[in-house]
Formats: C-alpha cells, structure tokens, sequence
C-alpha cells in the first residue's frame, strides 16, 4: 500500500524492488487525478500544476464545479506519468481508466526509451462475463466486499455527490430501483 | 417510470420519463433489480469526458429481470434474470466475433466508436440503466443469464467493474511471478488487484490516498476465498 501523500509513488516502488521497478502497472484512474498536495511528490507535482492546468483547459473547458462537487481532478497525465516512470524496462503498461477522445498527453518519450509495451482500452465485458460468472458462482471471489453503500434510486443525487466527493465508505455505490 | 437524467455539466435530476419500448427485432426490455454508480459517470457529470447530450439517461451497470423479447431473440424468455454488460456489441461483426466487443462496427450509430449505455454521443447516447427498466440493443449477444448462486449484489459488479478490472489484468500482460503496481485503488482498481492474483501476479503494489480505499486493499488479500 502506497500513500501518494506520503510517499513518492515512483520511489517507494522502486525502493521495493532493489531499483528495478514493476514488470505491469495498470492506471486504473483515468482523467480526474488528483495530484498529491503533501509529502514528498507534491513538489514535483506543484511545479508541473501550470501544465496540468493547461491540460485541464484543453479536455475539459466547460466544468462546472458548485458546492464542493463536480471538480475535475488536477492532474490530468499524472497517473501515466507515475506508472511509466514506476515500471522496469521492457515491462507493459495498461490503461483502463477513462480518458476522453481529445486527451493528447502522454510521456511518449520515456516509454520509448525503456521499451515499454503500452496498451489501452475499453473493457470487452461480454468476453469475460461467462468466466466471471462462473467463478462467482464457485465462491472463488466475492465482488460484493468491494459494494460500501446500497441506496433506494429514491436517493441517487445524495448519493453521486457524496461518491463524487471519494468520502471515506463511499467505494461502490449499488442503486436499487425498486426500493 | 423514474430515472436519473444528464442535463449538463454538474446537472443531473431524478425524473419522471416515458418507459422504454422495443424498437428493433434484437431489442429486449429488462426491469432492473440493482444498478450502480461508476466513476465513469462522475466523468460524464464533471465534464472531463465531455459530450453527453441533455435527456441522456445515465447508468451502465444493471442487473434485473427480462420483461420483453424482440422476435430474435429467441434465447432469453420473460423472467429470466440477467447481467447486462456495460458495452454493447451486435456478436456477428469481424470485432465482436474476436472477442473485441466494445470496438463493435454496428451497435454505435453515431460511428465506430465504444457503444456503451448512458454514455456520451459519439458513443451512441444510449439511454442507460439508472432506472426502472431499459431497453437492451443486441440483447441476444449481449445479456448472460444468471445462476440463482450469484447474488444481486455480486452480479452487479459483473456489470462492468470487475470485467473491467480483469480486462486491465489481462492487457497488462501479467504471468505468474511478475510485480505489478495498480494507480487508483477505487472500484476498478479493487478488481484489478483481484483479478492479477487470479492471474498468478507476485507482489503487487496498490497507490492511492484514500485511507479506506488503501485498506479495502489490503482486506482483499483476506477476503477472497482464493488466496
């Protein structure tokens, strides 16, 4: 477990693996990353907030924060950043978490160098779904420990805000319809 | 019937819409029992994935019960209880047919871009499943029926999240004994812990800020039956 606010990410990994770093990292944020405001990562990432800003300006020019909800998040390539510079060489890089259409960042340069596999996309559920399902149904997971909070549909608005707001408990959020 | 709606960036309202219909011969309507919020929608909401069109009903997990079948599809009947999954493919295309079900070349009618539900234009502005029923395009491909061992709560991960997390896995290319570093212990970094110890990965290394999220990290090593 590595605290971003505590710890150097990119360091703590590669303290741990004798300054080799990790054969697959897997960005599973996407867009709204929000960059560590203390601890040792936050000077580097302080120096870089004019360009993340810049990035912010060019996907998404309309937010509209209210209230404490809605902020995009601060950092846009941090989380690719992070994870290109945490892998060992020759080493693979997903990501699944969500960028839009008209994101261009990415530390091309660095992958490059230390000939990275780089791969992205959206999931193809339906492929997995039967093998899933079977394992579910084995007792060999149980998604459900990740499920914090089961609202009534009745409650929805409540609920996206406080999930927007990443509130301690609010992890998964199951909506029930008929409740 | 109720419904969350996408009116604008930080714009969202639970309202009364028309219920749906079946509109075409692969069409199935599906009462849902559970959905779910992602943070995909929270995207969507905030704007930095940016082009929802106003009406767009939001939502892309959904579990629930069929209540209506298009005349093709003759492998579902009424009552039978389903997971639907978050992308659409139409099962027949040279994409959907080597597994890349979420590069469709029909289901997006805007394109060839990702069709998903409650999702921007390009990707096809399908009405999602934050509601109290949906209609299900390419139901015969798309919706797999479930066995009564699998709870709604369980199922309702099978949505997206945890297929998601799995794909993220799998395109990490991870084998047996690799190390592997996740950013972002949310929902779909919890089952993409999950799924590379499914997969054999050796030490894993789990970046967030999030004191319960991190921990939720770390209980995952408990909690599976597996480990």
């Amino acid at each position: 477990m590595i605290d971003f606010n505590e710890e150097h990410p990119v360091a703590a990994i590669r303290e741990m693996t004798r300054g080799i770093g990790v054969d697959r990292a897997i960005d599973a944020v996407g867009v709204d990353v929000v960059r560590p405001h203390s601890g040792p990562a936050s000077k580097e990432a302080r120096q870089k907030a004019g360009s993340y800003k810049s990035e912010l300006r060019e996907i998404a020019p309309k937010s509209h924060p209210r209230n404490g909800n809605w902020n995009p998040g601060d950092a846009p390539s941090q989380a690719l950043e992070w994870a290109v510079e945490a892998l060992a060489k020759a080493g693979t890089l997903s990501i699944i978490g969500v960028y839009p259409q008209i994101m261009k960042r990415f530390p091309i340069g660095a992958a490059m160098m230390k000939n990275l596999t780089v791969t992205a996309g959206n999931c193809n559920h339906r492929k997995y779904l039967p093998t899933l399902i079977a394992m579910v149904s084995a007792n060999i997971v149980r998604p459900s420990r990740v499920l914090t909070k089961v609202e009534p549909l009745q409650s929805v608005l409540d609920a996206y805000k406080a999930f927007d707001q990443r509130q301690a408990g609010w992890v998964k959020v199951e909506l029930l319809p008929a409740a | 019937m109720r419904a969350v709606v996408y009116h604008g960036t930080g714009d969202i309202r639970l309202e009364d819409v028309r219920e749906p219909r079946i509109r075409e011969s692969t069409d199935a309507i599906v009462r849902i029992t559970a959905s779910a919020i992602c943070g995909t929608d929270l995207h969507l909401v905030r704007g930095t994935v940016p082009g929802m069109k106003r009406g767009t009903i939001l939502g892309h997990e959904g579990v629930g019960i069929v209540e209506q079948t298009g005349r093709d599809v003759r492998n579902l009947c009424e009552g039978d209880r389903v997971v639907i999954p978050s992308t659409i493919g139409c099962g027949v295309c040279s994409y959907c047919r080597c597994g890349y079900y979420s590069q469709c070349d029909n289901a997006n009618p805007r394109g060839k871009g990702t069709a998903f539900f409650g999702g921007p234009e390009e990707n096809g502005a399908f009405d999602g499943l934050q509601a109290e029923k949906a209609r299900i395009p390419f139901a015969n491909v798309g919706l797999v029926k479930l066995p009564d061992t699998v709870s709604d709560d369980d199922a309702i991960m099978l949505s997206d999240i945890f297929p998601t997390g799995y794909f993220g896995a799998k395109l990490a290319q991870v084998k047996p004994g690799d190390t592997a570093a996740v950013f972002g212990c949310g929902p779909v970094g919890q089952f993409v812990i999950t799924s590379l110890k499914l997969l054999g990965a050796g030490r894993i290394f789990a970046v967030d800020t999030i004191a319960s999220r991190l921990e939720m990290a770390r209980a995952g090593r408990r909690s599976d039956r597996f480990q």
